[in-house]
């Protein structure tokens, strides 16, 4: 009698189990964030020709003269560490922007309240998940793929900037912009890593450090009436200087 | 002892339900018939292909595929679809020298058959691509072939009067970017070929399947002399490696070396499968080697001069006679 008590015993438990087994994990929702130590902080990404704003259309100077307009500006923006005031480095792992000229605010979360000295970011995507399969995502996700490609297909990975827009060629520009400017950067060692110091903290919900990106400065030693294509191989050069001219496009803006 | 027996059948109702109720978290995987998996119809000799977990056959997934395979809606303007390219009555090749797209716009490359292509470890002339799920997104979107977006045929197929419930019976989910790579990858892994004289002979034994002519050119081309096997060996007369053969002392288009940007890798091509290639002229990766009979040339010379040709590409002083047998035992790789 006393072994078919412990089976039933063990029986109606197991019954019970298989029931709460169904149910979805809603452990979420009592997790409700305590603003007390959890903030809000988004990234705001602002492009520029020197100090005026890229608005598609519109045309603007490099630093020789030469008269160029942009039409489609994206990047990604991944691997993002915040770094505290006592030096503590917080990853926001998996945490990936996709950056379009068209939209300036950028939500990373919740994220520790508390005061910070500095930040890093990748500009480009991880040579991990460079190289996976984006319908993998749902279609909301960054590295989803996108209605404007941000992919290459041929050669299997993501494209970290576009740049398209039109530029004069003319050896004595006449402001004719007969050319097309047309960069596809990417591939692994195309990556960049960017350090910023610079102090903020995270109270409430509305934190957010500005970031200026200036075209003029990735432009820097690049002769636009010459190399204004590149989608990055064969012949990497001109990707390779793009992408080490980011390091000095990025600002942090008060 | 009747309590004893009670106790008995409750324990068994209690076992029953629970079984029942974890059969019941399962999600319903079988709406209606076509879904379940299916095994592959491999030609005799061949290895099963390695199938990802997320994209087993079934015959709906591959009957969602094959329609998409032929509908130009993947393309911007709607005027090609994959078989534009990949005809099923010219072994999924196309004949031109090189691949043309919408507009008559030219790729660099000649369209490859994708005959076979469940065992290619990678995808394209210079394996840019992984696998057969992820390819799909290259022809969509290459401004010389379909010049449109992955996402922009997914809001067309959710768009279309048919498609969404296609895909819904196929994969329990609309189309999306996961379930169009799918579905065509899904139906282009069941396109097999191994049905030639050559397999009658080789994995049906029958010894008079070739001819005398066939059987010499088969000695030249697994012999020490000629070599072809090194390359253009095994179950699908390709060992999926890139070479260069030599066919120019500068390479137009740098082949591998384009996707791994390595000097070692310039001029390097993927080898191509021999089976059917009598009925897939013109040759090479950019077409430009009209006939067997020049190709079987090509090879006997030595190909031209380059820093990184393969150490299997010398002259090889073939006979009239052998490289007729040659040629010959080529033709008896199609499929009868």
């Amino acid at each position: 009698m006393k072994s078919i008590k412990s089976v039933l015993c063990l029986a109606v438990v197991g019954f019970i189990f298989s029931f709460s087994s169904c149910k979805k994990d809603d452990s979420d929702a009592n997790n409700i964030p305590n603003t007390d130590t959890i903030g809000e902080l988004s990234f705001n990404f602002r492009q520029f020709v020197g100090n005026d704003r890229i608005v598609y259309s519109q045309v603007y100077n490099d630093t020789s003269g030469r008269p160029f307009k942009i039409t489609n500006l994206r990047y990604y923006i991944s691997n993002i560490v915040l770094i505290k005031a006592n030096g503590l480095e917080l990853p926001l792992s998996g945490k990936v922007l996709l950056v379009d000229n068209e939209k300036e605010q950028y939500t990373l979360g919740e994220i520790p309240v508390g005061d910070y000295s500095g930040l890093r970011f990748m500009v480009g995507i991880d040579s991990a998940t460079n190289h996976l399969d984006p319908a993998l995502y749902d279609a909301s996700n960054p590295l989803s793929y996108q209605p404007v490609s941000m992919h290459w297909g041929w050669n299997f990975g993501y494209i970290f900037m576009k740049v398209e827009g039109n530029v004069d060629t003319d050896s004595v520009p006449t402001g004719n912009l007969n050319g097309i400017i047309s960069y596809d950067i990417g591939s692994d060692p195309l990556v960049r890593v960017i350090n910023f110091n610079h102090i903020f903290s995270v109270h409430g919900n509305i934190n957010t450090v500005n970031f200026k990106f200036n075209i003029l400065k990735m432009f820097s030693g690049i002769d636009l009436a010459t190399e204004s294509i590149t989608h990055t191989n064969p012949g990497r050069d001109l990707a390779d200087r793009i992408a080490s001219n980011w390091l000095l496009a990025f600002t942090i803006e008060p | 002892m009747i309590k004893i027996q009670v106790s008995k059948i409750f324990i068994l109702s209690v076992i029953v339900f629970w079984i029942v109720s974890i059969v019941s978290c399962r999600k319903d995987d079988a709406i209606g018939t076509g879904n379940e998996v299916l095994e592959l119809e491999v030609p005799l000799g061949f290895p099963y292909p390695s199938i990802p977990e997320d994209n087993q056959p079934t015959k709906n997934r591959i009957a969602l595929g094959k329609i998409l395979f032929f509908d130009p809606i993947l393309s911007r303007d709607s005027t090609i679809s994959c078989s534009s390219c990949h005809h099923a009555d010219k072994k999924f090749t196309d004949g031109l020298k090189v691949a043309e797209g919408i507009e008559g716009r030219k790729t660099l490359r000649n369209s490859m058959t994708i005959l076979n292509t469940a065992y290619q470890p990678n995808m394209f002339w210079d394996g840019g691509s992984p696998t057969l799920e992820t390819q799909v997104s290259a022809p969509i979107e290459a401004h010389e072939e379909m010049d449109f977006n992955v996402m922009k045929v997914v809001e067309r197929l959710n768009n279309h009067p048919l498609y969404p419930s296609l895909f819904r019976k196929a994969y329990n989910s609309g189309p999306s970017a996961f379930t169009l790579t799918r579905a065509i990858a899904n139906f282009e892994r069941t396109l097999f070929t191994g049905k030639s004289k050559y397999d009658a002979f080789q994995y049906e034994k029958k010894s008079d399947a070739l001819s005398a002519s066939e059987k010499r050119g088969m000695d030249i081309f697994f012999g020490e002399r000629a070599e072809c096997f090194h390359c253009h060996g095994g179950f699908n007369f390709t060992d999926f490696s890139f070479k260069n053969n030599g066919l120019y002392e500068v390479y137009a288009d740098s082949g591998r070396a384009r996707i791994t940007t390595l000097h070692d890798d310039v001029g390097e091509f993927k080898v191509p499968s021999l089976r059917n290639v009598a009925l897939t002229a013109p040759y090479m990766h950019d077409g430009s080697v009209a006939t067997l009979e020049d190709v079987v040339e090509h090879y006997n010379s030595g190909g031209k001069p380059n820093f990184n040709k393969s150490f299997l590409i010398r002259p090889l002083n073939l006979t009239q006679q052998e490289k007729e047998d040659l040629v010959n035992f080529m033709k008896a790789l199609s499929d009868q």
